[in-house]
């Protein structure tokens, strides 16, 4: 057990699992630093210093830099997957899929399918996701919605350091392509993280808070401001049930509609857009299969339908806070028909 | 029932549960000043970061004073309440707390609050074994876990055995974090490795403490080598008289998930609330580390299933040895194991003594943790050393 950061507890996955099996490859923009130029080598590991070391640890032929050209360099990395490699790609920014959407979606995603299940892409794409640092509309989305929308990618969305390594050797081990997302305002939390290789599996929700007065689903980021809400209310009497899905797809379902059976309320903290998101699929699922158990209408937190201003202060009002959560807990366990 | 002991007060303190806990928080009283306690009374409730457990009264009385607030966090060793007779004035029990509280806040200042104690690892013929040291002197004592555990199940025993004297908890082979490479698996090679642990830790002569799979490795240690084994005590462990139900270990060795896993464990005790979501995950945590679940299975077949197949194996055999040798061998069971069932006196060899705790199930030492330290503390200083060191 060591305590580290999730930046620290992703890079060990990676780690671990290049050592474990040399097919494991990672290919992006910066991850080598300067090497091959005048600059320092190993300068950056990525943009936010999650992989910082490992190409001097494991060099040039495992740890590939690339042009800032993410069209090019994911499909080369789904083409090297093909021929039996374990490509990591570190997309950077979620946001930048926009310029690989034929690669990811048109092609990793039905691989398998197209080729009746005789070959797969067991591809990891690595982004970050989410406001909260002012990287303004183009670098601060939250896409999970948008790739859980396609069949054949799993999409996974860890809020701990401890979830984070644990999900990431399960994606790397997996035959099929994962997108996994890490949230910007994650990278510096400090946990207790076995040093071991540990694997979680995709579909599994965490219940962090048991409660049997409402449940409340949130992914990533969105875990810690549910846990606040409900550390917040407990001196009010209302016991909260926190559930992570960890991934978006496939979805731990039965989790969730097990526990609105038992707390009849439910509420979900999206920090997306509020149309055609995970928000609204969770919503129409308990909808479908716990209709009966509802006490009051289901509520979605989620941004506003709108870009992500640059402006701090209006940064702030946009992500979804503890206090937005709070309310829509207590409107929800008040309400009466 | 006796009268209690004259004019002794004795302090209720916040306990210590696992490493890293160096303080909790009081969450409800379970007593009412004035009312009556007896040892292994439930008494108060506490919240820990990791854990929301109850804490048994030590001592026998009236509970004098609560001195916690509910919601209130105090320090490991903090003073929670006042337990003693009915007679004791009201400046006897002001002057007790006051002087209590006088050397509390010596001790703190000397010692800081009890920081979190982390675990060392020592290498045994090339292989590392982790183990958690507390307390000194005394005739050493070593507590071993059972079947997919780890040293952290004693959490609830080992600060209060370690207040008479150095206590060593292990992690098996296979389990926590020790060594997961296993030869075989069986009892014999779990026994030659905690043979190894005392042998490195040049531990001459302990008092050996076993649960479920650990009582098998303990009864076999002890009868292989007599000097080394001052007493021995099998808690919920397999043995002559005993019935282990078999599909527990291998629903519990398939449980990859929260639900199948609660389901699991609930089976483990009497009072299900035992078994939070923490428990849960704590177990599921050790499980998803790799190479465990291959290690449990080689162990659930060498060291269990084959054993409990023949009458002669381990554990089986071993108590007629031990009873023969002269060392001494006291038996614990929850009185509502539904894992492992209690014998009955007549299974059990001649001058082992049984003792069934109510309202405990085969984790007695977690769920009646009071009684069953009580049990072990009194049983040890019978059969320690007669050297006067405590």
């Amino acid at each position: 057990m060591s305590r580290i950061t999730f930046r620290q507890a992703i890079k060990d996955a990676l780690v671990l699992e290049m050592h474990r099996d040399e097919s494991v490859i990672l290919i992006g923009e910066d991850i080598a630093g300067g090497a091959g130029c005048d600059g320092e080598d190993d300068a950056w590991g990525g943009p936010l210093g999650v992989t910082k070391g490992i190409f001097s640890e494991f060099g040039a032929q495992r740890v590939l830099d690339t042009p800032i050209s993410e069209a090019a360099f994911t499909g080369a990395a789904i083409g090297a997957a093909a021929t039996g490699m374990r490509p990591v790609v570190d997309l950077m920014f979620n946001d930048f899929i926009a310029v690989c959407f034929d690669q990811v979606c048109n092609q990793a995603a039905k691989y398998r399918y197209l080729y009746g299940g005789q070959d797969s892409i067991p591809l990891v794409l690595r982004a970050n996701t989410g406001a909260g640092i002012g990287t303004a509309s183009q670098h601060s989305q939250s896409l999970h919605s948008v790739f859980s929308f396609f069949p054949g990618l799993k999409v996974v969305v860890p809020s701990s350091a401890y979830d984070a390594k644990g999900l990431l050797i399960t994606a790397i081990r997996d035959n099929d392509p994962v997108v996994f997302l890490e949230h910007k305002l994650l990278y510096d939390r400090v946990e207790e993280v076995p040093d071991e290789s540990y694997l979680i599996p995709l579909g599994e929700a965490n219940i962090l808070n048991e409660g049997e007065d409402i449940t409340v689903v949130a992914l990533g980021q969105m875990v810690h401001v549910a846990m606040e809400a409900a550390e917040n209310l407990k001196g009010s009497g209302v016991n909260v049930e926190v559930i992570d899905p960890r991934t978006t797809s496939p979805l731990d379902e039965e989790t969730i509609i097990e526990s609105v059976e038992q707390t009849g309320r439910l509420v979900i903290v999206d920090e997306t857009t509020p149309r055609c998101n995970f928000a609204c699929d969770v919503s129409a699922l308990v909808a479908q299969e716990a209709f009966g158990a509802l006490k009051a209408p289901v509520r979605m937190v989620t941004a506003p339908h709108t870009p992500i201003p640059f402006a701090s202060n209006l940064e702030r009002l946009y992500i979804p806070d503890s206090f937005r959560v709070e309310t829509a807990i207590r409107e929800t366990v008040e309400y009466k028909r | 029932m006796s009268a209690g002991n004259g004019s002794e007060l004795h302090a209720l303190t916040m306990p210590k549960w696992g490493m890293a806990m160096t303080e909790g928080k009081v969450i409800a009283w379970l007593k009412e000043t004035g009312s009556p306690v007896k040892a292994g009374d439930d008494v108060f409730e506490v919240e820990t970061e990791k854990i929301v457990n109850v804490v048994e009264s030590q001592a026998e009385g009236i509970l004098l004073a609560q001195i916690a607030k509910v919601d209130e966090s105090f320090p490991v060793g903090g003073l929670i309440g006042v337990i003693g007779p009915a007679e004791a004035t009201s400046e006897q029990v002001q002057d007790f707390v006051s002087g209590f509280q006088e050397r509390f806040q010596e001790f703190l200042q000397e010692h800081g609050t009890a920081g979190a104690i982390d675990p060392s690892n020592i290498e045994v013929q090339g292989k590392s074994l982790r183990y958690l040291p507390l307390g000194e002197g005394g005739s050493p004592k070593v507590l071993i876990h059972g079947m997919g555990s780890d040293l952290n199940s004693w959490l609830f025993n080992h600060a209060a055995l370690a207040d008479t004297g150095a206590t060593f908890a292990l992690d098996l082979p296979g389990h926590g974090g020790s060594y997961k490479t296993l030869e075989t698996g069986d009892v014999a090679e779990l026994t030659a490795a905690t043979l190894g642990f005392l042998d490195s830790l040049e531990l001459g002569r302990v008092h050996l403490v076993g649960h479920s799979l650990g009582g098998s490795v303990a009864a076999q240690l002890a009868s292989e080598n007599p000097s080394r084994v001052y007493s021995l005590t099998l808690i919920s462990s397999l043995g002559p008289g005993t019935r282990v139900q078999p599909d527990f270990l291998e629903s519990f060795l398939k449980a990859g998930r929260r639900k199948a896993m609660k389901a699991c464990l609930t089976r483990l005790v009497a009072d299900p609330e035992m078994i939070t979501r923490d428990l849960v995950e704590n177990v599921l945590r050790v499980k998803r580390i790799e190479g465990v679940e291959e290690s449990w299975a080689k162990i659930h077949q060498q060291a269990i299933v084959e054993p409990a197949q023949s009458v002669d194996g381990a554990p089986f055999g071993v108590l007629e040895r031990l009873v023969q040798q002269g060392t001494p061998v006291q038996v614990v069971f929850g009185a509502e194991d539904r894992i492992v069932s209690a014998p009955l006196p007549s299974d059990l060899p001649q001058g082992v003594e049984l003792h069934l705790i109510e309202h405990a199930g085969h984790i007695p030492h977690m769920e009646a943790a009071a009684k069953v330290n009580q049990l072990l503390l009194e049983f040890m200083a019978r059969h320690s050393e007669p050297s006067g060191a405590i």
